[in-house]
């Protein structure tokens, strides 16, 4: 009876599915036998002695997001700085190892007495891949092009003044430059690091005020000239490939132009597993932003491939350990906790952004505290990132060699005794015996808490911190939603009540200015706050007050720490000594500690996996494996993947 | 679906096929002829017991599984599957199967590897007290549990999750959601469409074509996207099961008009059959032929499609999980247990994540075998025709 067989088969092979998965769930230990790839550090800034390498070879690498625009003057995302900032130069670079500034096209830049006139002495000899020679006339061509106000550029903003105050470039001769700023201003030589574009290709069309679509993705190779080491060659939708510029302006020890590469192709694939998939089968040479959580998976043994693919050639098959993967230290994108603290009211329907009772405690130091005394630091650590990264307490990332971080701030350990204890001072305890804490109306503790749902570790984190919360007793409502919607209350509505966030930061703390003055767009616990001493203010501030004495919420001016950060922000950019800025950051570090506007978790190691056919491999904490790409060159020899990437043009 | 089962659990005294075979007597029931047809079907048969068993489980939720939903243990994060034991570490055999308290530490490679303090077993028992934990949809509480072991080890038959939660309990748990939100969006769904698709075919005209327009517009709209932008619009404050329900009504209403579209054509057709046109030659008002005559005819396909339509929701809901959208953590899910399981490194190194998928196709698998035999058991042609 067919039926019948059918039906026994069915049940058979349910059962035989079940048997497998068995096996599958029950085996711990794979991949025996294989080799596992080494695992590096980083180097010493000492031990950086490049050698002299040999021309030649490509490098592959992966993206996720396609190239919207090669133009470094109107795009700052990733899509676009990934290649172009291997095409255009600044004036000046950060050293990978300590974040100063170095000279890159400019030789040497000198303020005068005053702070305020700087005068920048440029590389001689030094010419666009055109042949054409640098000069001042393409800095001061780039600044006018920034400062062109029908160009949409994000630097524009930076280096204006809160009145539309610019910058005034004058050329002394054809490689000196005179800038005579409106403010004093620490962090010049770090804002000048920004690209410099040719002029002689691109100021016909800035006036013809075609500039926002120029150096787009489809223009040809020959309207982009560049300063860098390599330069744009082709985009096809799929792959961006960059190659070598034979005018770039530095020369090895033994006097050959730099760089060894001859190409650099970067192949756009759809998510992040798939371009963990092209390095691990050999495709790509190397693995940028590896999470903690996969670290597992890139270092797990490999079996040598051998005669089992008839497909492959003998040059292709990767082998097990060709890579090595590298631990550089904290990253510079931590997750916290931030609670809204806006005092204002929705302008449409007149109410709160945030309910009055829940607004008095997130606005309560103590209870900022408390909730940061519920960070279980180590187990984010070890649970989220398999203990690949490092916790956090205040607004500096945990790298140890920061110039400008304190390492004397307040911390709040993993404590929830303390925490039970600073909630009750503030009146939140359980009241009726049921676990849960109740305010002194006996009403229960609750908020809402969100992160995004895109980011799994971030959510992790949020989803621990809920836990501890409602350990102690306070009802959190825990729902993750699309970054665009979390964006839209973050930044417009404002109607939240705790999210867990991170926001990428450098060694530079003035560049931080928009999140921590409580002026700015991104100081996420009460943006854009009116001066204190605007008279608008002060105005409704009395008429409320005459008529809702017993309203205990009135629009009122940024507390004192946030007046006190706001100084130290204005103090600390415009002091140009080095020793008094350290000691001003501190201040705001301190502060920030022990205010907890942000409650900081952890900050995930940054992780990158890189062939080990590459010669000159220096890495940098602060500057990835990549730092130092002109010097870069493939290793004679170790040619495996080499041919592999040769193969599939 | 207990509910169906349930009204026909007593088959009748008489001898199978007595109508058939015209053995003077009470005559059969259809519901009792579709349950002699029903128990012939084998596979409809062990699906049954299979969800009944399930059912059974998660309404005893709090009993049947040995930890809490919630119960977090950090130190015990990702634990493997399966510490049980029989033989100890000196190689004796024994009868009753214990657990050792074990703990991990990370090797250079980041991997955990696990080790078991042998010194101390901790055999399982029967009915042990433990975490008090809710049953009955959290309507009683029990600190009992069918089994388990003493505290401080801990059981982990399926493993843990990154927080060192039980993965059994949690499916156990995850029933909750799981297994009633098909019950719950079919029954709405049909309501709907069962008193869409009956105005519609029974009137017809100008309201049909209206209706009709409107269920053509909600099907064209692609499902998924709907459900994703609907969800968004549930504000932020929900509990998980106010989220639920949400869920469970987003879902229903993204499938009634399909219902609504086949329950029309059922009772066009029906309308015009020979006892429906007898029925009113006879002088029966609508309202009498409609629910004496025509729905019931359309009943029997409304159980099947409901059978059927349930394992969809269960997948719906899975699928909103996976993408982080739907009933959140720490309230389990099988989708949102899912969703942990979700990339390369979860399923190579701490595959035991994947087990509430094993959940989902179990339960599919057994609604839809247990569909099938209901749509032959109610099938009216072969109602008391079928073979001996």
């Amino acid at each position: 009876m067919p039926k019948a067989i059918t039906r026994a088969l069915t049940v058979l092979s349910i059962v035989a599915v079940l048997v497998i998965l068995w096996v599958i769930l029950r085996s711990q230990t794979f991949g025996a036998g294989g080799v596992r790839p080494e695992v590096a550090g980083t180097v010493p800034a000492a031990d950086y002695k490049p050698i002299v390498g040999t021309y030649g070879g490509r490098f592959v690498r992966a993206t996720v997001s396609p190239p919207k625009s090669f133009n470094p003057v109107t795009s700052a995302e990733t899509s676009t700085t990934e290649y172009t900032g291997y095409m255009y130069l600044g004036l000046t670079k950060t050293n990978p190892w300590t974040a100063e500034v170095q000279p890159e096209l400019a030789l040497s830049w000198t303020p005068d007495e005053s702070g305020l006139v700087w005068t920048v002495k440029l590389r001689p000899g030094v010419v666009w891949s055109d042949g054409v020679p640098f000069t001042a006339d393409d800095v001061l061509f780039t600044y006018d092009t920034t400062y062109n106000p029908k160009v949409s550029s994000s630097m524009r903003g930076i280096i204006s003044g809160p009145k539309g105050e610019r910058w005034k470039l004058e050329k002394v001769d054809d490689l000196t430059v005179r800038f005579t700023l409106f403010d004093r201003n620490a962090i010049f030589p770090l804002l000048i690091a920004d690209s410099i574009i040719p002029k002689h290709t691109l100021e016909a069309v800035v006036k013809a005020g075609r500039f926002n679509e120029a150096l787009g993705t489809s223009s040809s190779p020959d309207e982009m000239p560049v300063t860098g080491p390599f330069m744009f060659d082709n985009y096809d939708g799929s792959r961006v490939i960059l190659k070598r510029n034979p005018h770039f302006y530095r020369l090895d020890a033994a006097g050959n132009r730099l760089p060894y590469l001859d190409e650099i192709v970067t192949i756009i694939v759809p998510d992040i597993d798939v371009q963990t998939l092209k390095f691990t089968s050999g495709e790509t040479d190397i693995l940028e932003s590896v999470s903690g959580k996969d670290y597992p998976n890139i270092v797990r043994p490999r079996e040598e491939r051998t005669k089992k693919r008839p497909m492959q050639t003998a040059a292709s098959r990767p082998t097990g350990s060709d890579f090595t993967v590298y631990r550089l230290g904290p990253s510079f994108g931590e997750s916290f906790l931030v609670l809204n603290q806006n005092t204002g009211t929705n302008p449409k329907t007149h109410q709160p952004y945030v309910d009055p009772r829940k607004l008095a405690w997130f606005r309560d130091v103590r209870f900022r505290q408390a909730m940061s005394y519920l960070m279980d630091r180590k187990f984010m650590a070890d649970g989220i990132y398999n203990g690949l990264s490092y916790p956090q307490y205040g607004p500096m990332s945990a790298h140890p060699d920061l110039p400008l971080a304190e390492a004397n701030t307040v911390r709040f350990e993993y404590n929830l005794a303390k925490a039970r204890a600073l909630l009750a001072e503030m009146g939140l305890q359980d009241r009726n015996g049921d676990g849960w804490l109740e305010d002194a109306n006996g009403l229960p503790v609750e908020f809402n808490l969100t992160t995004n749902v895109e980011n799994e570790p971030r959510a992790k984190v949020a989803a621990t911190m809920a836990q501890d919360m409602q350990k102690v007793g306070i009802h959190v409502n825990f729902r993750a939603m699309s970054f665009n919607t979390l964006i839209t209350k973050l930044d417009y509505t404002y109607d939240w009540e705790a999210c867990v966030m991170s926001l990428t930061g450098g060694p530079e703390p003035a560049w931080g200015a928009d999140v921590w003055k409580s002026s700015g767009r991104l100081h996420m616990w009460f943006p854009r706050q009116p001066k204190p001493s605007t008279k608008w203010e002060v105005k409704k501030d009395k008429f409320f007050r005459l008529f809702h004495l017993w309203y205990p919420l009135q629009k009122k001016p940024s507390t004192k720490w946030e007046a006190e950060i706001d100084e130290c922000f204005d103090k600390g950019i415009a002091e140009l000594d080095p020793v008094k800025r350290k000691a001003i950051y501190a201040r705001w570090q301190e502060i920030i500690a022990e205010q907890q506007p942000f409650i900081y978790t952890v900050t995930p190691e940054n992780l990158m996996a890189l062939r080990n056919r590459f010669g000159n491999v220096f890495p940098a904490p602060l500057g990835g494996v990549l730092h130092n790409i002109e010097e870069i060159y493939v290793k004679q020899g170790g040619s495996a993947s080499q041919a592999a990437a040769q193969g599939q043009r | 679906m207990t509910q169906i089962p349930q009204n026909v659990v007593e088959p009748p005294a008489e001898e199978p096929g007595a109508l058939a075979r015209g053995v003077p007597g009470r005559p059969l029931s259809p519901l009792s002829i579709a349950w002699r047809n029903l128990r012939k079907h084998r596979l409809a048969m062990v699906a049954l017991v299979v969800l009944i068993i399930m059912y059974l489980a998660m309404l005893c939720d709090g009993f049947v599984a040995p930890y809490p939903y919630n119960a977090w243990d950090r130190q015990q994060a990702y634990h493997p599957a399966w510490n049980l034991h029989v033989v100890d570490a000196e190689g004796r055999f024994h009868l009753r199967p214990f657990v050792y308290v074990s703990h991990y530490e990370f090797d250079p490679y980041r991997n955990r590897i696990w080790r078991e303090d042998t010194s101390r077993a901790y055999p399982l028992k029967l009915l042990v007290r433990g975490q008090t934990g809710t049953m009955l949809f959290g309507l009683l509480k029990t600190g009992v549990h069918l089994y388990g072991v003493q505290a401080p080890a801990r059981l982990y038959l399926l493993g843990a999750d990154w927080q060192g939660r039980d993965i059994l309990s949690r499916i156990i748990f995850g029933g909750r959601v799981s297994l009633t939100i098909g019950i719950v969006g079919t029954a709405i769904a049909m309501i709907i469409g069962m008193i869409v698709g009956g105005i519609s075919g029974y009137v017809g005209g100008a309201g049909d074509t209206v209706l009709q327009r409107i269920c053509e517009l909600i099907m064209l709209i692609p499902g998924f996207y709907t459900l994703m932008i609907l969800y968004n619009t549930l504000p932020a404050s929900l509990t998980s099961m106010q989220v639920y329900f949400g869920v469970v009504v987003i879902l229903a209403f993204i499938s009634w008009a399909s219902l609504a579209r086949v329950i029309r054509g059922m009772v066009l057709s029906v309308k015009s059959s020979d006892f429906v046109m007898a029925a009113r030659a006879g002088g029966s008002s609508p309202w009498r032929v409609v629910t004496r005559h025509v729905l019931p005819s359309t009943f029997s396909y409304a159980i099947v499609a409901a059978s059927l339509q349930i394992p969809a929701y269960i997948l719906g809901e899975a699928g909103l999980s996976v993408i982080g959208m739907g009933v959140q953590e720490p309230a389990p899910t099988w989708g949102n247990m899912l969703q942990q399981a979700k990339s390369v490194t979860e399923m190579t190194f701490h595959p035991w994540l994947l087990w509430p998928g094993v959940a989902i196709f179990l339960t599919v698998m057994a609604f839809n075998f247990l569909g099938d035999g209901l749509r032959d058991a109610l099938d009216p042609r072969t109602v008391g025709l079928k073979k001996e």
